[in-house]
């Protein structure tokens, strides 16, 4: 009978929906003791980072409160390859097909800084005084400001905004609000479950635009109705037991993103007569720190005062939503492998330290598209260190991670020829169609024969760099 | 001095050497920066290919042969008639300075006015002040040449707009100040006389306060290689915002006469008229000379048909 109400409210844990997103602990770790071993903790996790890693590893611990700050820095570099001579679009007046490439508003150049980030974490567990009841809450918030987005293109289209390029998955995308909640259970001493999400905000924009002349548009009305909204992810986690020593984990989480809907109606006069153009309508969709579908598996090894995983993530690339909402498919699916190892002693701090592989799931970039990333090695170390003040148990845990990026050269493939840039085409593209006429004589101007591109990402670059990051925790268990 | 336990000392060493193994493993990877590579497309002749900002000429003519870059002398000489009680001619005579590019079939030029004259009605000579002349500015004017390689080479050039006592962000197709609005932000003061606009002298005595803006477009023919001749389309509109007296401030009655509308266009070599030897033709060169590549006409009322064409 017990058994069966403990797999009931079980059952009834799974079926809660919790929403949970950690841009920053995927790249860097969610906690420092999370942080200290590379992220293995898919079987290891006992507190708040649970809720990140394995939502069912909260049973494991006892409730407590968690406050962190953790930091990132870096010495990346995009060394963009000069652009060889002939391949700008022509400057050919008012003729001119494309805006020339002469008139950017920025110019092109090497990356060579990415915006440090800091973040606070905050959260904790507690039972509700039922033993095997874990219920969590998790928020790592940037502490400068609420985080940032920044919608880019990843081909040609680039050219007319930054006209550079931008690491993907790196950086300005790990500055976000993460907020994570959920519950588990120990369905036994051997098995627990739990289920959580993950909420990311999303924005809806309409706007009403009259236009009472087009020629001078910067003369115009605006009316603007904004609404804010939540964006749930889910995930689930299992842990069993089935030896004294071993420990195994698994876990899931959706996927999921910050969106910003934009759409605008536009009122020309002199378009009233046109059903089809009157309003004009327009319609945009950001996308940003999308997380992709993630399975991670895990085990967890304990001698005496050595423990030893290892974890293995799966995560779903494959489904990536770029910037501007588009599933490119292009994606691979990824496998990181995980090593961390922590020796707990008698008295003194815990040491630990961790190794990990991320591959990037961005394919050779020899065709239109310009997504930047790089494989990254990790390694980790960090301590505990237990600290018992006015009979209450807390600990300090610290961490410094270094990522390296392993350096990746891109170059653009010569096709013969380059097609023309239409929905569809993959490889590098002809911005001008070679059959462009020449508005007096009618036939194909010579100026537009061979490629013609903006592309930020022609004819290829470099990436690399390192990735530092340092986190202390403190956490009190009650 | 309290010594530290064994197994304190034993952890500062333990961290302190992981941290040391973390920065080592740093400095490591620092030295891994890949060489500087470039990517596999070749430069391209621009010429060749006619994309960038060096395009070819039309077929056959090079740049250093071109027979439209270079320095060029303009006369433009716009039949004006005003109905005065009868219908009487005026012409309206300007010199300019005209800088040629040109790519492929396109003409870029660089026009600077440099003398403007109106034959006088019934005697009054209106006279327009070298301040207000400096104010137009160079214009950019984009031209065309077609049937390059034929007997019969044609000109036009896009309408161009030149604005004496107003600025506007399109000269061309902006509405002109209205009338008695002499708030308007657009309204400058080129001869700095307090005056809203730009200040004509009418007859010697009397000053005249408009806002003024004459469109033109050119279009002619090569008549012998360096010399274009043609006509054109010509419109003035003024605004009268004020006069010393008001006898010259009495508006009259214009319109352009299309057909009696003259321009010409003299290339002329390089050193050719810079009496001053500065590597270029200045105003002052240009009128000394205009005795050599244009023939005024003189007003002839008969030019100005009774009923308005």
């Amino acid at each position: 009978m017990r058994s069966a109400l403990r797999l009931l409210i079980g059952v009834l844990v799974l079926s809660h929906a919790s929403p949970a997103l950690a841009n920053f602990g995927d790249v860097y770790g969610f906690g420092a003791r999370a942080s200290a071993m590379a992220g293995t903790h898919t079987a290891l996790a006992n507190d708040v980072s649970a809720l990140h890693y394995n939502i069912a590893g909260m049973t494991l611990g006892k409730p407590g409160f968690t406050i962190g700050f953790h930091s990132a820095m870096d010495d990346v570099t995009i060394a963009m390859k000069p652009r060889p001579q002939g391949y700008d679009l022509p400057d050919m007046a008012q003729d001119s097909p494309r805006i020339p490439s002469k008139y950017r508003l920025r110019s092109r150049g090497d990356v060579t800084d990415l915006p440090n980030l800091y973040q606070v974490l905050i959260g904790g567990t507690w039972s509700l005084g039922i033993a095997p009841l874990r219920l969590g809450f998790a928020a790592m918030l940037p502490a400068n400001g609420l985080g940032g987005q920044r919608a880019s293109y990843p081909d040609e289209r680039e050219q007319y905004h930054s006209n550079n390029l931008d690491f993907d998955l790196i950086g300005r995308r790990s500055n976000s609000m993460t907020l994570l909640a959920g519950a588990a259970f120990a369905l036994f001493d051997w098995l627990s479950v739990g289920a959580g999400m993950s909420i990311m905000p999303t924005a809806e924009t309409q706007s009403s635009v009259y236009l009472p002349d087009a020629s001078q548009q910067d003369v115009l009305d605006m009316a603007v109705t904004n609404d804010q909204r939540t964006q749930v992810g889910f995930n689930v986690g299992v842990l069993v037991q089935p030896h004294k020593n071993l420990r195994l984990g698994a876990s899931w989480r959706s996927e999921n993103y910050f969106q910003i809907k934009v759409t605008n109606g536009v009122q020309i006069k002199g378009f009233q007569g046109d059903a089809t153009s009157f309003p004009v309508q327009q319609a945009v969709d950001v996308i940003a720190n999308y997380t992709p579908d993630t399975l991670s598996f895990g085990a967890a090894w304990q001698q005496g005062t050595v423990t030893l995983a290892a974890d293995a993530v799966v995560a779903k690339w494959s489904g990536y939503r770029n910037r501007q909402g588009e599933r490119p498919r292009t994606f691979n699916d990824t496998v990181s492998v995980r090593l961390g190892g922590e020796i707990a002693r008698q008295s003194g701090p815990t040491f630990r330290a961790g190794l990990s592989w991320e591959p990037s799931p961005v394919p050779p970039q020899t065709g239109r598209t310009n997504y930047v990333d790089n494989d990254r090695a990790r390694l980790t170390v960090g301590a505990g260190h237990a600290i018992e003040l006015r009979g209450q148990s807390f600990e300090l845990n610290w961490a410094i991670g270094l990522q390296h990026l392993m350096p990746r050269d891109t170059d653009k493939a010569s096709q013969q020829p380059h097609p023309t840039c239409g929905p569809g085409v993959t490889v590098l593209c002809d911005e001008i169609d070679d059959t462009t006429p020449d508005p007096i004589s009618q036939k194909p101007d010579p100026a537009y024969e061979g490629l013609q591109t903006g592309s930020p990402g022609f004819p290829g670059w470099q990436s690399f760099g390192d990735l530092l990051s340092v986190g202390v925790d403190l956490k009190w268990r009650f | 001095m309290k010594q530290p336990h064994l197994h304190q000392q034993r952890s500062r060493v333990a961290g302190l050497a992981l941290i040391a193994l973390l920065f080592g493993v740093l400095a490591l990877f620092s030295a891994c920066e890949p060489a500087p590579t470039d990517g596999v497309f070749p430069d391209r002749q621009t010429d060749a290919a006619g994309s960038g900002d060096a395009l070819a000429a039309a077929d056959g003519v090079t740049p250093t042969d071109d027979p439209f870059v270079g320095t060029w002398a303009m006369a433009t000489d716009w039949s004006v008639c005003v109905t005065v009680g009868s219908r009487i001619e005026t012409r309206s005579r300007k010199l300019l300075v005209v800088n040629m590019t040109r790519k492929g079939h396109r003409l870029f030029e660089e026009r600077t006015v440099c003398q403007l004259g109106l034959t006088p009605i019934f005697g009054l000579k209106t006279v327009v002040p070298k301040a207000v002349l400096d104010s137009v500015g160079p214009l950019q004017v984009e031209s065309r040449v077609v049937g390059e390689g034929s007997v019969e080479v044609a000109y036009s050039s896009a309408p161009e707009a030149q604005l004496m006592g107003v600025k506007m962000v399109n000269p061309v197709y902006d509405p002109m100040p209205a009338k008695g609005d002499a708030a308007d932000p657009r309204l400058t003061d080129p001869e700095n006389d307090g005056k809203p606009g730009a200040t004509f002298e009418v007859g010697g005595g009397c000053k005249l306060y408009v806002a003024q803006r004459e469109v033109s477009s050119l279009m002619g023919r090569v008549v012998s290689p360096g010399r274009i001749e043609g006509g054109g389309v010509h419109a003035t509109e003024q605004v009268v915002f004020g006069s010393s007296t008001a006898i010259c401030g009495q508006p009259f009655a214009t319109f352009s006469n299309t057909p009696h509308h003259r321009f010409v266009l003299q290339r002329l070599a390089k050193g050719q008229w810079d009496d001053n030897n500065n590597g270029q033709l200045d105003c002052a060169e240009l009128v000394a000379h205009q005795g050599e590549f244009v023939t005024w006409r003189d007003p002839d009322n008969s030019r100005c048909p009774v009923e308005k064409p």
